[in-house]
C-alpha cells in the first residue's frame, strides 16, 4: 500500500487565524492560548490549542466524526452548518490563512513604502528649512551690507540679485 | 559711482552659486565671505577679468616704482 500524506500549512500565527476564522464567518472566543469555535462535537466546542512544543496552534475535536476526511454519520450530534468534515474545515481555514498571509504582506509593503515616504518628506523639510534659514542670513547680512535685493524663484532655486552703488 | 552686483543662486540641498561683478581684485571674495560667512568652503573659484585687473595694476605699479629708484 502507498500513501500520500498532506499536511496542512501549519498555523503559527494567532492574528492570521483569527482573520482566517473571521474571513469564515467562525465565531470563536479567545482564551491565553485557546481559540475556541463555534463547532461543537461530542466533547465540546473544537478548539485551536496552542502547542508550546511545536510552536504552532493545533486543532482540537472528536476525531471519530472524521475518518480519513469523509463524512461518517456522527450519532452524537454537531452544530456543522458548513464544512462538515474537520478535514474540510482545516481546508478552508487554510486557504483563508494563506490569504490573510498575503494581505499581511501587503500591508507591511505598504507601511514600508509609507514609512520611506515619511522619511524622505522629512529630509525634503529639513533641506527646505535649511535652505530658507541660509536665504534669511545672506538678505540680514546683504541689508547690513546696503545692498538692495531682488528675489525670484526658478523651480527649486532661489535667486537673489543684490546690487549696491559705491562712490 | 559704480554698481558692485552679487548673483547667489541657492539650489534646493542648499548648494550656493555665486557670481560678483564690480569688485576689483579680491574685495569680491571677501564681500562673498561676509555675505555667506566664513563656515562654507568653496569648492570651485573661477576668477574673472575683474579679479585679475587690481593685480595687474599694482604689480605695473610696483615696476615703475622700482624703476623709479634705480
Amino acid at each position: 500500500m502507498s500513501a500520500v500524506v498532506k499536511t496542512l500549512t501549519p498555523f503559527v500565527s494567532r492574528e492570521l487565524l483569527l482573520e482566517a476564522l473571521d474571513a469564515l464567518g467562525i465565531s470563536y472566543t479567545c482564551n491565553q492560548d485557546q481559540i475556541v469555535t463555534n463547532r461543537k462535537d461530542y466533547y465540546g466546542y473544537q478548539v485551536f490549542s496552542y502547542s508550546h512544543g511545536s510552536g504552532k496552534y493545533v486543532f482540537q475535536h472528536d476525531s471519530s466524526a472524521d475518518v480519513g476526511g469523509r463524512w461518517t454519520p456522527y450519532p452524537w450530534g454537531a452544530n456543522f452548518k458548513e464544512w462538515t468534515t474537520v478535514s474540510s474545515f482545516l481546508g478552508a481555514v487554510e486557504s483563508e490563512y494563506k490569504k490573510a498571509y498575503i494581505r499581511l504582506e501587503e500591508r507591511v509593503e505598504e507601511e514600508k513604502r509609507l514609512e520611506v515616504a515619511r522619511r524622505l518628506a522629512e529630509e525634503e523639510e529639513k533641506k527646505r528649512q535649511f535652505v530658507e534659514r541660509q536665504k534669511q542670513a545672506i538678505l540680514e547680512k546683504a541689508k547690513e551690507n546696503g545692498y538692495s535685493v531682488k528675489e525670484t524663484k526658478q523651480g527649486d532655486k532661489v535667486h537673489l540679485v543684490l546690487v549696491r552703488t559705491i562712490y | 559711482m559704480a554698481e558692485q552686483r552679487i548673483t547667489i543662486e541657492i539650489d534646493e540641498d542648499g548648494k550656493i552659486t555665486a557670481k560678483t561683478a564690480g569688485f576689483y581684485g579680491e574685495a569680491c571674495l571677501d564681500a562673498l565671505q561676509d555675505l555667506l560667512g566664513t563656515e562654507d568652503v568653496p569648492v570651485v573659484i573661477k576668477p574673472s577679468d575683474d579679479y585679475y585687473q587690481h593685480r595687474r595694476l599694482t604689480a605695473n605699479e610696483t615696476i615703475r616704482q622700482k624703476g623709479g629708484r634705480s
